[in-house]
């Protein structure tokens, strides 16, 4: 008994304990005092919302490598806050009256983190390798066409179509235009890149799989004259040492940054925001994502039919459904246009075949349609969980007016293959990432989300590259958006952003088109 | 004794072998892709092809298992698909946490349950009976991962006292290394000691009727030498048996604390490897993690005849 009684004792000392220095703790959390000077801070904690499969530039168009590696690397030219293109590691260009050669003069003097100097042979191997990897590249470029180096500073490629949006290409976010040395891109393998060297502020140290990326300041980044705007500019870091943790659980990520684990949280649920925007150690801010829109299989099955996908369109309630995918209503954006609106290829035209709600005349289109009542298979993930609210609320609408839909949840790997055969599937709600550039929207890229083939598309992206200036291209891009609503070509929801927090000490943290610290600081 | 041991050597290669077809085959038929997950989502048939092709995953079902075999009996589990290293890099990068992890999530669970459940023995059917049975039931009655996120928000969010994620090495200080150990080892021990503890209260009981404590009674030995002496000892084969399950369960089940926690241990590695369908990954994997709970069990048999020299004396297990 005594016994007994001595390990009580120790027992309740552990817990004392334990409760002291849970006190001697709960003071940490200060708000930030700043003075509008960005100064330097030893540490960044970051968590990440999504595990990347790989940190190689061109591989994958996952969004989570972009947000990942995007400090490393930079390109020749980067978008500025208004989604143009502005140079970066270029000094200047010159393009002939077809917009078919282009020539680039490289900035001097930038130099890698291994310490070599930038030239035209990395410029050449790295935008080469990107040709062979990028989806967006065949809109633009021929295959076999090729970068050359004219001179140790000066690079050019000639183009046997015109292409007046090849910059726009050039500086797509996912499998971006990254310049790294020759000796990485020849080391390449069917994995990836082995080696993370680029020009950018932020110098690769580790990579903990499944855990985080650590990375420096690098110290000799050369900076472009030019302030930061979106990606281009002058990406100074002001952190000495940065982690980018991979917490992949939204509700921890929400624990970590109340918590004081985290300086800054990628992707916050939205349920968590009234907490969050209650406790004054936090800030919020919002990161564009892209748009939400159902893929339409066009190739076979009933959405072949373009009745069938005209009755789809006027079934889906807009409203009802974005407020199941994104609840908090100030972090959508509702407009037809399959173009972000932030940028300028936005448009309005075709917007009266968008959100009808008019399931009267989606009843008339079915039935006129020959519809044979074939079940729609519907994908959805878990992966998304919001994707699968979304679904559930699309397929109630398409009930309604006829249509028997046939939902099926998989995970994330699953609904990835399934994606990619249209025999497997008819429908997928789910969001595309930003586009730059029409020819870059997913929806036009054959073999895409979707497969459209339609020759309307194909010849007015051949046009527009041909137009004599880029508001023309623009008027072109306008009526194939009117036409690719009218043809429900996919049933375009609307854009959207996501909640990222911040400790009230972080400053000038100003996420684009994804995760981006270059100028935030820390001033506690 | 040598023949018994022999006997179980010969059996955990049997096991092992069929585990391997069971693995492989399954893994393989499982839907998914690697090659599409690493590419992400807009890449072509033929880009999806071409990695397939160069990962080896259009050979034949049967010519890859041979190859992984092969591989594997050379102490080869091949290379990772996502992780740029090879798959026996791979566990040993994850074992240390996970395995430190289970070791005191185990100690907590006993240093709890044993107490616990001799307390309960002891005063059958009174007040610390009642508060144990209660305690332990509370216990079976949630998931880890319910303590794990109800300790993240009072110890990690309100009291800003212990990290809610992550893991540090002994490089990054001793206090560093264990703080982020506490919280999940907690949440683990928790849904643990419960099972342990009615399991040591019941053996308890059952020996606290047996003739040799009552003579041992009538002897006029005290109470706290006739359980520490010779009930608890007597009752401690059946708690051995229990334990072993329970510590094999914890290396195989963390992954619910691991991916919580951001642990990057075996857990965590698991759900990676299934979610990515890393095919090296994952069968490297779940034969270690099989070869672990063979080998807990095969230490825990082994233990009976320390503990009893009855199976000591006649050799039998």
């Amino acid at each position: 008994m005594r016994k007994m009684r001595k390990l009580l004792c120790v027992l309740l000392t552990a817990m004392m304990m334990l409760s002291l220095v849970a006190c001697g703790n709960s003071s940490s959390g200060t708000s930030g005092n700043d003075n509008g000077v960005a100064t330097e801070s030893d540490l960044l904690k970051v968590a990440m919302a999504v595990n990347p499969p790989t940190l190689d530039p061109w591989l994958s168009t996952a969004a989570a490598v972009r947000d990942t590696n995007r400090g490393i690397y930079e390109g020749l030219f980067e978008l500025d806050d208004k989604y143009e293109p502005q140079p970066q590691l270029c000094e200047s260009y010159t393009v002939d009256a077809t917009y078919q050669e282009w020539v680039f003069k490289l900035r001097q003097g930038v130099k890698f983190h291994n310490g070599k100097e930038m030239k035209a042979e990395d410029v050449v191997a790295s935008l080469n390798c990107w040709l062979e990897n990028n989806i967006a590249v065949p809109s633009v470029v021929t295959a076999g066409e090729k970068f050359e180096k004219v001179d140790d500073y000066t690079v050019k490629i000639t183009l046997t179509k015109p292409a007046l949006t090849f910059l726009n290409v050039l500086t797509s976010p996912c499998q971006f235009a990254a310049i790294m040395p020759a000796e990485s891109v020849a080391s390449r393998t069917s994995t990836g890149v082995t080696e993370y060297i680029g020009t950018g502020p932020m110098k690769f140290e580790e990579w903990k799989q499944d855990s985080y990326v650590r990375f420096t300041k690098f110290a000799d980044y050369s900076a472009p004259s030019t302030t930061l705007s979106g990606e281009a500019g002058d990406k100074t870091i002001y952190y000495k040492e940065i982690y980018y943790y991979i917490v992949t659980d939204s509700s921890i990520r929400t624990a970590g940054i109340q918590s004081g684990e985290y300086d800054i949280a990628q992707t916050i649920s939205y349920d968590d925001l009234d907490q969050l925007k209650a406790n004054s150690d936090i800030k919020l801010t919002k990161n564009d994502v892209g748009n939400y829109a159902v893929a339409l299989a066009k190739t076979e099955g009933p959405f072949s039919n373009e009745k069938v996908r005209q009755a789809a369109a006027y079934a889906v309630d807009v409203d009802e459904i974005m407020a199941a995918v994104v609840p908090n209503g100030d972090y959508v954006q509702k407009y037809s246009s399959y173009m972000s609106k932030n940028g300028s290829w936005g448009t309005d035209s075709g917007a009266q075949y968008w959100n009808q709600k008019d399931t009267t005349k989606a009843k008339q289109l079915l039935q006129e349609s020959g519809y044979d009542g074939t079940p729609i298979v519907m994908l959805s993930t878990t992966a998304y969980p919001t994707w699968v609210d979304g679904s559930l609320i699309l397929k109630k609408e398409l009930e309604e007016v006829g249509f028997t839909v046939d939902l099926q949840i998989y995970d994330w790997a699953t609904m990835l293959q399934m994606k990619k055969d249209p025999s497997k599937f008819d429908c997928a709600l789910l969001w595309w990432p930003m586009a730059t550039v029409p020819t870059a929207l997913k929806i036009n890229q054959t073999g895409q989300d979707g497969w459209i083939t339609f020759s309307e598309v194909t010849d007015a992206f051949t046009q527009m590259n041909a137009a004599s200036s880029m508001d023309d291209a623009k008027k072109i891009w306008a009526d194939t958006n009117e036409f690719l609503l009218k043809t429900a070509s996919s049933l375009s929801l609307s854009y959207f952003s996501e909640p990222y927090a911040m400790s009230s000490s972080v400053y000038n943290f100003n996420p684009f088109i994804g995760m981006k610290i270059y100028g935030t600081y820390t001033n506690k | 004794m040598k023949k018994y041991v022999a006997k179980r050597i010969v059996t955990i290669i049997i096991t092992l072998f069929v585990l391997s077809l069971f693995i492989f085959f399954l893994t393989h038929n499982t839907s998914g892709d690697p090659a599409s997950n690493m590419l992400g989502s807009d890449a072509t048939s033929e880009q999806v092809q071409a990695l397939r092709d160069e990962l080896g995953l259009n050979d034949s079902l049967i010519t890859q298992y041979f190859r992984w075999v092969g591989d594997a009996l050379h102490g080869e589990l091949g290379d990772s698909y996502f992780r740029q290293q090879s798959v026996v890099a791979s566990i040993k990068e994850c074992i240390v946490p996970t395995l430190e992890l289970s070791f005191y999530a185990e100690m907590l669970a006993l240093l709890l349950a044993i107490p616990g459940g001799i307390l309960a023995a002891r005063y059958k059917g009174r007040f610390w009976d009642w508060s144990v049975s209660i305690f332990a039931l509370i216990g079976l009655s949630a998931p880890c991962f319910i303590y794990g996120l109800l300790l993240i928000l009072y110890f990690g969010v309100d009291l800003k006292a212990l990290p809610v994620s992550g893991y540090k090495t002994f490089a990054a200080g001793t206090w560093n290394h264990y703080r982020y150990l506490i919280l999940p080892a907690i949440s683990m021990a928790l849904t643990q000691a419960p099972l342990l503890t009615r399991i040591t209260r019941s053996s308890m009981i059952e020996v606290m009727n047996s003739d040799y404590i009552k003579t041992a009674k009538a002897k006029g030995l005290s109470g706290t030498k006739i359980l520490g002496k010779h009930a608890f000892r007597n009752a401690f084969n059946t708690i051995l048996t229990v334990l072993g399950q329970s510590v094999g369960s914890l290396v195989a089940g963390a992954a619910v604390i691991e991916t919580l926690f951001n642990i990057p241990g075996m857990g965590q590695l698991v759900v990676n490897a299934v979610l990515k369908r890393d095919y090296p990954l994952i069968q490297g994997l779940v034969l270690v993690i099989s070869l672990i709970y063979i080998i807990i069990n095969f230490i825990i048999d082994m233990l009976y005849g320390v503990v009893d020299p009855r199976i000591r004396v006649t050799g039998k297990s």
